[in-house]
């Protein structure tokens, strides 16, 4: 299975065509700012809402966030579109990064939730507003936001400490209890149901920008 | 060894990069003589890569932006040039020469060209100068130098200077009305008396006072804020920070912190 992620090319307010992410990248290898910033523009809140997910904390998050794209900047030449998808790439710099920073820190023992929100931070309208998003990066959230829904706890539980905590199964295995054949077993169920779950993305293109 | 589960089963580790260094190895030697498991773990690595988009939306300060243009300006031999297993393509190839960049054009005026270049210098100079650090003032310089080049930019960057009550205190606001949004990042204010808050404020020639949002400070007396522009924010000459009682949303308390925008 593939799933189809290929981003559209929709037309900005001025009636131009948008540049598609492969074109981005290639602007950025030629040393163009604006391609920067108009990467920043298109992925720099998921990469954020990342990060902070992870770490729970603005300013390390805010920290993750310009390592990442300093990377991407830097390394673009050595971005390979078949390889992977450019938000891909990003995303899984800000994560690896986000989970180096939480491992540094030695905080091991928080349980944030992909779902759930855990910052200690005041309440404030102002920072705690919603990034204003297009309807199809809303779409793309809520089909994968229900995908998970749809994975048993125990399923989703073990999805969630390999990806936000950086944990391995058999860290999983240690931390939780769980003997490392069941943590093996609910990994492999809960990835095969998400993709099926997450078939409807191959059936239409997702445009990404904004996200 | 065969493509039993056993293999398939480190697929997840190996893609987040949590496998021991020989498990990886062993991974790595399997896929390069199996092209039904590098299929696989593409597989696993589409599903794992899209996690991020169950996590909330969460907005990035306005001033972050402007923070990572700055950072990709600087020289990089202030970056770790390690290679990085997120890398699509980790082959261990040269760093890429890192070409002549140029600036970028979307930034639409707000004020005056010649006028925010001049706040800009002296803004950034003047933080550069309160923290004091080598490193940070070469990062400034390249954001100074940055934003000078760009003339047409709506990026403001304004200094704000404690007052008598606060003769210590420093900050910076970043106004960004392409986007509606602002940002304040202060330091070395005093503790809040007891059911008060500081709060920022947007400020006409005539007293009438946009609040911006509340903002904490920690024990160092250091806080940050987000908060959104007014539509049209031209009558507003001056930002403000107060100290005014929670939940209040007049501006009447004492001034800790101004600047002429």
């Amino acid at each position: 299975m593939t799933i189809s992620m290929a981003a559209r090319n929709p037309e900005d307010e001025m009636g131009h065509a948008r540049p598609s992410d492969e074109e981005l990248m290639a602007t950025i290898v030629e040393g163009q700012e604006s391609a920067l910033e108009a990467l920043y523009d298109r992925y720099g809140g998921q990469s954020y809402s990342l990060a902070l997910r992870i770490l729970g904390d603005r300013e390390a998050a805010e920290e993750v966030v310009q390592d990442a794209f300093v990377a991407v900047w830097r390394r673009a030449e050595t971005y390979d579109p078949h390889s992977g998808r450019l938000y891909s790439w990003l995303l899984r710099i800000t994560r690896n990064r986000a989970i180096d920073e939480l491992r540094r820190r030695g905080i091991s023992a928080r349980h944030p939730s992909v779902g759930g929100r855990s910052l200690d931070s005041e309440p404030d309208p102002a920072q705690d507003r919603e990034v204003p998003e297009a309807a199809t990066s809303a779409e793309l959230r809520s089909v994968v936001g229900a995908a998970l829904d749809g994975l048993p706890h125990d399923q989703r539980e073990v999805l969630e400490m390999a990806y936000m905590r950086g944990w391995s199964q058999r860290e999983i295995s240690r931390h939780t209890g769980v003997p490392l054949g069941t943590v093996k077993t609910r990994t492999r169920l809960a990835l095969k149901k998400l993709r099926r779950a997450l078939e409807p993305l191959r059936k239409e293109p997702v445009d990404l920008d904004g996200v | 060894m065969e493509c039993d589960g056993r293999i398939k089963d480190l697929f997840p580790d190996y893609h987040l990069g949590q496998l021991q260094p020989e498990e990886a190895e062993e991974v790595r030697r399997h896929l390069a003589e199996h092209a039904s498991c590098r299929e696989a773990l593409e597989e696993v690595a589409e599903v794992l890569d899209l996690m991020p988009f169950a996590v909330p939306a969460s907005a990035p300060p306005p001033s972050l932006k402007a923070r990572v243009l700055a950072r990709a300006s600087e020289p990089e031999t202030m970056e770790s040039e390690a290679p990085e297993p997120e890398d699509p393509k980790p082959d261990n190839a040269p760093q890429p020469v890192v070409p002549a960049r140029t600036g970028g054009g979307r930034w639409r005026i707000f004020l005056p060209a010649a006028a925010g270049a001049i706040l800009v210098f002296l803004t950034v100079f003047a933080w550069a100068a309160y923290l004091g650090s080598e490193q940070e003032n070469v990062r400034l310089r390249a954001e100074n130098q940055r934003l000078e080049k760009r003339g047409g930019s709506s990026l403001v960057v304004v200094g704000v200077e404690g007052t008598g009550l606060a003769p210590e205190a420093r900050g910076t606001a970043v106004l960004d009305p392409a986007d509606g949004t602002v940002a304040l990042d202060v330091y070395n204010l005093p503790a809040t008396p007891e059911g008060h808050s500081y709060r920022a404020w947007l400020v006409a020639p005539g007293g009438d006072a946009y609040s911006l949002g509340t903002m904490k400070t920690d024990d160092r007396g250091d806080g940050r804020m987000a908060g959104r522009l007014p539509k049209d924010p031209t009558p507003y000459e001056t930002v403000q920070v107060t100290t005014e009682p929670i939940g209040a949303r007049e501006r009447a308390g004492p001034v800790y912190l101004e600047s002429g925008l």
